[in-house]
């Protein structure tokens, strides 16, 4: 791009009118001839004529990042796609939790029967940012919904050394560790979520905390944890425990 | 007859950046592009950057009539095969080095589509950083005149001055743009 700086607001008018073809007879001839001649001329036409499409590629990158976040929040067409495939592992889980139910009860303690029953990690987040702060936080994501939960864990790590108050880093730590079958790792994690009464997820931190705390035998406080929570699975879980 | 009407309809609606048919086309395209990028080597922030810059390089081609849909299944074609071009490109650069093979269903034989004149691209790109740059008036009176496509009449409604005003300063904010004086 070239350097010089000002350009008058006649020429800058004159090249529009070029560049729209509205400069007709006489003038048009006239302009072409400077053109020709003028380097400084040719340098602002060249910067005029990008204008347009420059300023519309700007705009238009905010307006995609708009329509992303949307696509997030309310697939609109790829919903029903996603329920397929969401469907299927449904099934499939049911099957999985089934079968792995009746092994179970047959096998092991009551407490080990209902976290077993009721332990199913978190599915991950779908959101994408594109700072690379983010990025790093996304690519385990992937590793994480992919099940490489050793992979997540260490990249997660990394991250949380910069910031060690993070929920989201915190809680899916946790949910990491829980997955990977060591729910002393996740606990210090998930602890630190429910006491951050701004994090959207305290809530599922607590039922996980309850869930570590049935794991160990210590019914007390996971009727305790379970107790802060409205939705039905926890009062579910509540109501078992309640009836053990 | 019909065809063409809707093909023109088409090029127009995106040539003048409406919203919903561009909305439309990002939304209903993009998770089959994120699926294949999963399935070769890729991450969904990957997939997310790889096909928005697919969306503007459609978005500039059909704009310069460098490609002229038929309909809108045709564009849809285009742009997931652009994205996946995209993606080729990317898993065949000295950025990804790690990659030993490239899975057979990636090489559609395809015509490779036009994409954006490099020079262009980059004096485009310029223009489009500077215009980060500028304060919010600015920004807003040349969003409304060049990709809303506003008239400088209806422009000065906007801001509520009169036509000459309008037409002052857009020339200082183009001025501005060229310049990259900061607003004061």
């Amino acid at each position: 791009m070239h350097q010089e700086k000002n350009i008058s607001q006649n020429t800058l008018e004159l090249i529009e009118r070029f560049l729209n073809n509205e400069l007709q007879g006489q003038p048009l001839i006239d302009f072409e001839k400077k053109l020709h001649r003028d380097q400084v001329l040719r340098n602002q036409l060249d910067f005029v004529k990008n204008i347009p499409i420059g300023v519309e590629r700007a705009v238009l990158k905010e307006k995609i990042e708009s329509f992303h976040s949307e696509l997030q929040s309310q697939p609109p067409t790829i919903k029903l796609h996603r329920t397929n495939f969401f469907q299927k592992i449904a099934v499939a889980a049911f099957f999985i939790i089934g079968f792995s139910l009746l092994f179970y009860f047959y096998q092991t303690s009551p407490n080990e029967k209902l976290y077993q029953a009721y332990f199913s990690p978190d599915p991950g987040l779908p959101t994408v940012m594109s700072s690379s702060y983010e990025y790093d936080f996304y690519d385990a994501m992937v590793d994480y919904k992919r099940k490489n939960y050793d992979s997540a864990i260490s990249k997660w790590t990394v991250l949380l050394k910069n910031s060690p108050s993070n929920d989201t880093l915190n809680y899916f730590l946790g949910m990491a560790w829980m997955a990977s079958k060591d729910v002393e790792k996740a606990f210090p994690y998930l602890e630190q979520v429910t006491k951050n009464n701004e994090s959207v997820f305290q809530d599922d931190a607590r039922f996980y905390k309850a869930l570590y705390h049935v794991k160990n035998n210590n019914i007390d406080l996971a009727k305790q944890n379970l107790s802060e929570l409205t939705d039905d699975k926890a009062k579910k879980l509540l109501e078992k425990l309640n009836n053990l | 007859m019909e065809n063409i009407k809707i093909q023109d309809s088409l090029v127009f609606e995106i040539q003048n950046n409406n919203e919903t048919v561009l909305k439309k086309l990002y939304q209903e395209n993009y998770f089959k592009t994120e699926k294949f990028i999963l399935k070769n080597k890729g991450s969904i922030s990957q997939a997310k950057d790889i096909y928005q810059e697919a969306f503007i390089a459609v978005w500039q081609n059909v704009k310069n009539g460098n490609f002229v849909p038929k309909n809108e299944t045709a564009l849809q074609g285009y742009l997931y095969q652009i994205a996946k071009n995209k993606w080729i490109d990317f898993l065949r650069s000295n950025q990804y080095k790690k990659t030993t093979r490239i899975s057979v269903d990636m090489n559609t034989g395809m015509q490779e589509p036009i994409e954006e004149n490099k020079e262009a691209d980059l004096h485009h790109k310029v223009i489009e950083s500077r215009f980060k740059m500028l304060g919010k008036e600015c920004k807003d009176l040349l969003r409304l005149f060049y990709y809303e496509k506003k008239s400088l009449r209806e422009i000065s409604k906007v801001f509520d001055i009169n036509e000459a005003s309008a037409r002052n300063k857009k020339y200082r904010c183009i001025q501005q743009l060229k310049t990259q004086i900061k607003p004061k």
